[in-house]
């Protein structure tokens, strides 16, 4: 048993990170809802929200917008990563790199390769007028639908990353006993399989919930005015109107609702299981009813399409294994993850000067223009140096808590989870925000440590989620074994257990350092725009010109990552 | 013998260049409880999942009360199937884990009650009706895996190693209980276990497999009493093999002679066969016609039983077991050791040398 | 415990000294730091190496998205000078400078040739401006046969019909109904939120596209997504120089001004007066806005441009004949509101 005050010492690091970088901040950012300019308390603002109807508005159509998200991104992520899970190693190996492909792509980028898309001249309505579908080019850009789309387009990997780790834990065999129990093989997902994955169904149903719930980019390019998300009216109070008190008091409405659903989520199902986990504490009596519930209602799918199956005569597949339809829908859900990439890459050798389609007189110029210029060249290398550091003091900060956090259990353990990944919480923006005036007061402002800090806060939770994971499969006896041969637990813990992770910590820095390369708001708001990252550039690029210059920076930054997260594999093989 | 309930018929499994199921056939009697035992690799667990249609063969086929399922797939067959995890669907209560099989063949409630009601109080555990399975003990949940394949009256039950995962006394516990089943329902079962204990009390006949195929089918007598080959000799029992000579109707080794009962199994006079001897068939200390010298070369008292280490004329070494108490031998002690020819066990020269 | 930890203090303590190493090296130099518009490199072009090579002062240009109002006053108040000086509209330079205390330095320059070359509306005491942006209409010429003359063409959907776009904030959107609703350009300010609302109503349905950036703008009309779409005219003007078939509005053209201000209390304050300095100056300005298509603030400029590039300048006579100055002063008093109400409006 290790003494209390020793698992306290290894939550300390990320105490430290958290406490002043996230917590003391965003604690002293919300405060101002409640104050005037002068420093008075006050409940105007908070009264104004609610008085002008227009935000409360705004908010419900956001959690709309989110709970579409979020059933669509579940709905495409499931086959997928079931796929993924069942499948065996070598197939698994090009599933998951198809799968993580997009992620080694700026999303900012992708967003704008939808506008590309599903523009009035771009290649699907061209596609549909050519095939004489259509008269005139249908309204595709500027929708609810265009905004669903890029959406779920950002957040299905991580829906299938996180229903992964679930479902790979779901013994096989159940599935062969319910068919040997008379279950035809769809009565036996509906009855046997699905209830089993809910847990990683609900985990990324929160995840994406959430993400979704604090996005601005995408709703503000992909939609018309009624797609307007609550995000979107913090950014304009926060940069445009400077009304930092109301932006506060918007902020905290978001995070009521999200704090809300979290509480639910773990009242319900357990935050444990956002790590791959089956549910941490048994379910209670109103959540047995509910489950009850579901199990039959899932059941009772399972037997109507069983007999529909038997009425038509439908054979079912002998051997045991995904069939091909799962697999045919697992196939269309990653083209469709691929689409944006794959349309960039021709679009990057156009010579045009704007983002268009078709590409025409192909040629080298944007990747001459990226490549030459100091810079791009910078902001890469500095990009790339963030992103390694980042993954660095994620793992410094995440790895010690994780082990102490494996010690606890019950209410302390769900307080220290909660800590853990209470930056999804919070809009990235609001956290950048509130980071400067802490950077500004330790002259962090336009540093590397100052962007290194800002990322790793935002980059925790995926990597705390991803060790937990690992962490867990991890038979602790090897570490008894270790000390009871004469090892220290500093020399257990090199010798034994980290090598053993070391797999499980390539995924989860590999993580971090994605989350990293991919992160806007800190190089925006935080940095005060000295230190430019490649999202940052990205992003003036896009604001400013919109040129294709975009895709051949995606384009070279996949390159780049695919060449990354092959060695990793390689290194994980070893 | 009865009608077969099932017939296994050139039956074969290849994954690749690797063999897991040479062809095999088998017949299993209705009511009949048939072991599959072996070591792993044998084939056993692979001819058992083939049964159940988790996995589909390669050649061959199978035929259950005279149909053909080789092409049906599991939830049509009909079988019940024990695993060796019990599989017992961690989100649904014992009652529904009991009632799934009767619930996916359409009964009415108030059947499903009765039947559930009834398979629990078949396993006498009508109290954990309403718990989840992991808040039952191992052997509960074997109990409970049991219950759930025989809910539904399938017409044959297969079991694949149900106690493999239980501690030995639990293990014994449930052997019997299993036996008691068995005889109460009347199913026909096929069981696989690498352990011949269970088999031997279990079995109505065991089929020991080896290197993918049968190596021999019989009562558990059969297979203790008269193994075919050295490794049935071996897999079951502990033993002494001997290398001898036929002499037509007797065995020689070195200057000894043994009569055997079963002379058929010995090949021409002059050439060279296995012998088995088992240890407890032999009986030191007492003299008889055909009885020989030995020398004691150790004792190891076990209480119930004592293990002697013997040394015969020739350097042949062969272990013995006797009854505990009664007359002390000690090492070093010179003692007449007579055995029966029914005793003296000829094998039949391996197949695959 | 305590044996173990260091106090959180000597953490934070080492850590800050330690961290913000580059902000000390940084002091000692001769360098300003600028925040511009980042198009292009026209900023250092046009203002920044000549500078450096004048006077051996190092200029380092920053690009900021959106107003940086917010940033500028968090540098203030935190004394954090990450950026010494910035462009900014002639909006924010007043709200900045009466705001609390003031969040920009006196510029105190009013020798300067420049400065007196200066017209009045292109100045304040802490601003000086450099450039004119207008609100123009860009329009797609394959698909609209009547060039529009005014913002009531605009408005009128059935004399020149196709699909329209307007920018997603109450700033232009609301003089730009007034003015499509007949109010006459001297009359327009202050501004009768009501009527043009009422206006608005009656064209909700006719604006496919409500953009939110410029380049969102400038794409809309490259890529034919729109056929009319109001924007700043540099906007459209890199529409135009794509080689898409788009045109420029100059009718009505809506004018504001950008020009430099100072950080309040930045130590290199007199570093930047004398960049403000020699920044006013007409070869300066016109080298800005061929780059741009800005139109420079020092008449004199507009002289010094090739003629093909000043008639696409919004300060070039023929295109400011009409031009209305919008009343940065109005929107300062009344954007707060505003912004509530066209949010309200737009997402109902």
């Amino acid at each position: 048993m290790i003494a209390p005050t020793r698992t306290l010492l290894l939550f300390l690091p990320a105490g430290i990170l958290l406490g002043l970088f996230f917590i003391g901040p965003i604690g002293s950012f919300l405060m101002q809802g409640f104050f005037t300019r002068d420093g008075g308390p006050t409940a105007e603002h908070l009264s104004r929200v609610w008085a002008a109807g227009t935000y409360l508005q705004v908010m419900a159509a956001s959690v709309k917008i989110a709970v579409w998200v979020t059933l669509l991104s579940i709905l495409a992520a499931y086959p997928a990563a079931y796929v993924l899970a069942t499948a065996d190693r070598r197939a698994k190996g090009y599933w998951t790199l198809f799968i993580l492909l997009p992620f080694w792509s700026s999303f900012l980028v992708r967003t704008f390769a939808w506008i590309v898309l599903l523009g009035r001249q771009g290649p699907l309505n061209a596609g549909l007028t050519g095939a004489g579908l259509t008269e005139a080019p249908l309204d595709l850009l500027y929708t609810h639908g265009a905004v669903l789309i890029g959406m779920t387009n950002v957040l299905v990997p991580f829906a299938i990353l996180t229903m992964v780790g679930v479902m790979e834990r779901i013994d096989r065999g159940l599935v062969a006993a319910a068919g040997t129990l008379g279950a035809r093989p769809v009565q036996a997902f509906f009855r046997v399989y699905l209830p089993l994955s809910m847990p990683g169904v609900t985990a990324a149903a929160l995840l994406v919930f959430i993400t979704a719930l604090g996005f601005f980019i995408a709703p503000a390019l992909l939609g018309s005015a009624r797609e307007t998300m609550i995000a979107q009216l913090i950014i304009q109070q926060v940069m445009e109107l400077v009304n930092w008190p109301f932006a506060a008091i918007l902020c905290l409405t978001l995070l009521a609702v999200a704090l809300v659903i979290f509480w639910a989520f773990d009242r319900l199902v357990g935050l444990s299981t956002l790590a791959g986990q089956p549910s941490g504490h048994a379910a209670g009596g109103v959540m047995r009813g509910i489950g009850a519930l579901g199990i039959r209602l899932s059941g009772g799918i399972g037997d109507i399409l069983a007999a529909i199956a038997n009425r038509i005569g439908l054979p079912a597949p002998l051997t045991q294994g995904t069939s091909a339809p799962i697999r045919m829908s697992a196939a269309v859900v990653v083209l469709f993850l691929l689409v944006p990439l794959l349309l960039l890459i021709p679009v990057s050798f156009t010579g045009k000067t704007y983002l268009s389609w078709p590409p025409v007189d192909l040629g080298l110029h944007w990747y001459q223009e990226v490549l030459t210029s100091p810079v791009w060249l910078g902001a890469a290398l500095r990009s790339f140096i963030v992103a390694g550091l980042t993954a660095l003091v994620c793992f410094i900060v995440a790895v010690p808590t994780a082990f102490a956090f494996l010690k606890l259990s019950g209410r302390t353990a769900s307080a220290a989870f909660a800590l853990m990944i209470s930056p999804l919480l919070v809009p990235r923006l609001v956290i950048a925000v509130a980071l400067f005036y802490v950077y500004a007061r330790l002259g962090l402002v336009g540093t590397i440590t100052g962007l290194v800090i800002g990322h790793a806060v935002i980059a925790l939770p995926f990597f705390f989620i991803a060790v937990i994971a690992v962490l867990k499969t991890y038979d602790t006896r090897l570490d008894l074994a270790a000390a009871s041969l004469g090892a220290t637990p500093w020399q257990t813990a090199r010798r034994i257990t980290l090598p053993l992770i070391s797999g499980g910590l390539v995924s989860a820095g590999l993580f971090a350092f994605v989350v990293s390369l991919d992160e806007l708001n800190i190089a925006l708001f935080a940095a005060g725009g000295l230190q430019s990252t490649l999202p940052k550039l990205m992003w003036d690029e896009a604001t400013l010109r919109f040129s294709p210059l975009l895709a051949a920076v995606s384009t070279l930054v996949l390159i780049v990552m695919s060449a990354v997260v092959l060695l990793a594999a390689r290194l994980r093989r070893i | 013998m009865t009608t077969a309930k099932l017939t296994i018929d050139s039956l074969t499994k290849r994954y690749g260049p690797m063999t897991a199921l040479e062809p095999t056939s088998l017949a299993v009697a209705a009511g009949e409880f048939l072991t599959l035992l072996g070591p792993s690799g044998s084939g056993k667990t692979t001819l058992l999942m083939m049964i159940a249609g988790l996995t589909s063969p390669s050649g061959g086929h199978i035929a259950l009360d005279g149909k053909d399922i080789t092409t049906k797939p599991p939830h049509a067959r009909d079988i019940g199937v024990i695993f060796q995890n019990y599989a017992l669907f961690p989100h649904l209560s014992v009652y529904e884990n009991i009632a799934f099989p009767l619930r996916m063949r359409g009964r009415s409630g108030a059947e499903i009650d009765h039947a559930v009601r009834q398979a629990l109080d078949l396993v006498q555990l009508p109290q954990v009706a309403a718990r989840l399975p992991r808040e039952l003990s191992g052997g509960q949940q074997q109990r409970i895996a049991f219950a759930r394949a025989v809910v539904f009256r399938p017409p044959l039950v297969l079991m694949d190693e149900p106690l493999g995962a239980l501690d030995k006394k639990l293990r014994d516990e449930l052997k019997f209980e299993i036996r008691k089943l068995h005889r109460e329902l009347g199913t026909t079962i096929v069981y696989v276990t690498h352990d011949q204990d269970e088999a031997m009390l279990l079995s109505d006949r065991i089929c020991l497999m080896n290197n993918a195929r049968i190596e021999q089918i019989g009562t558990p007598a059969d297979l203790y009493e008269r193994p075919a080959t050295r490794f049935a000799a071996t897999f079951i029992g502990e033993s002494n093999l001997v290398d001898a000579i036929s002499d037509g109707n007797g065995v020689r080794i070195g200057d000894l002679r043994f009569a055997t009962a079963l002379p058929e199994r010995l090949p021409p006079a002059g050439s060279p066969c296995s012998v088995l001897i088992r240890p407890e068939r032999l009986r030191p200390g007492v003299a008889g016609p055909d009885s020989f010298i030995a020398t004691v070369e150790s004792v190891i008292d076990l209480g119930a039983s004592r293990r002697l280490a013997l040394r015969l004329g020739g350097g042949l070494s062969l272990s013995a077991i006797t009854l505990g108490g009664g007359r002390v031998i000690t090492a070093g002690d010179t003692v007449h050791v007579s055995v029966d020819p029914s005793d003296v066990v000829p094998l039949l020269g391996e197949r695959h040398p | 415990m305590v044996r173990y930890s260091p106090t959180r203090r000597h953490l934070v303590a080492g850590g800050a000294a330690l961290l913000a190493m580059p902000a000390i090296l940084r002091a000692q130099a001769r360098k300003i730091v600028v925040r511009d518009l980042g198009i292009g490199t026209s900023f250092m072009d046009a203002y920044g190496k000549a500078f450096t090579a004048a006077t051996g002062i190092e200029v380092q240009p920053v690009t900021g998205a959106n107003d940086p109002i917010a940033l500028i006053k968090q540098m203030v108040d935190a004394k954090t000078y990450t950026w010494d000086m910035s462009i900014v509209s002639r909006q924010v330079a007043n709200q900045l400078a009466a705001d609390g205390a003031g969040y920009l330095e006196p510029l105190k320059i009013d020798d300067a040739p420049g400065w007196k070359a200066l017209p009045e509306m292109f100045r304040s005491p802490f601003y000086a401006g450099n450039d004119v942006v207008a609100t123009v209409l860009g329009y797609r010429t394959d698909k609209v046969k009547t060039p529009p003359k005014s913002w009531a063409d605009f408005f009128d959907t059935a004399k020149i019909p196709g699909r329209r776009a307007m920018r997603r904030s109450p700033v232009d959107s609301m003089e730009q109904a007034l003015l499509g609703d007949g109010v006459a350009g001297d009359r327009l300010f202050p501004l009768d939120f009501d009527r043009a609302y009422k206006r608005l109503d009656a064209m909700k349905k006719n604006v496919a596209v409500w953009w939110t950036s410029g380049a969102q703008s400038t794409q809309l009309l490259q890529s034919g997504e729109v056929d009319l779409c109001p924007t700043w005219n540099g906007r459209a003007q890199a529409a135009v120089n794509s080689g898409a078939p788009v045109a420029i509005m100059w009718d009505q053209a809506l004018w504001q001004s950008e020009g430099w201000a100072i950080l309040k209390g930045t130590p290199n304050a007199d570093l930047c007066r004398e960049f403000i300095k020699f920044a006013l100056a007409p070869e300066r300005q016109a080298i800005f806005a061929k780059a741009t298509g800005y139109g420079p603030t020092l008449p004199a400029a507009i002289n010094s441009i090739d003629p093909a590039v000043a008639k696409t300048l919004p300060t070039f006579p023929a295109n400011r004949a009409s031009a209305i100055l919008v009343d940065v002063d109005f929107w300062t008093k009344n954007r707060d509101l505003a912004a509530e109400r066209f949010n309200k409006w737009i997402v109902g």
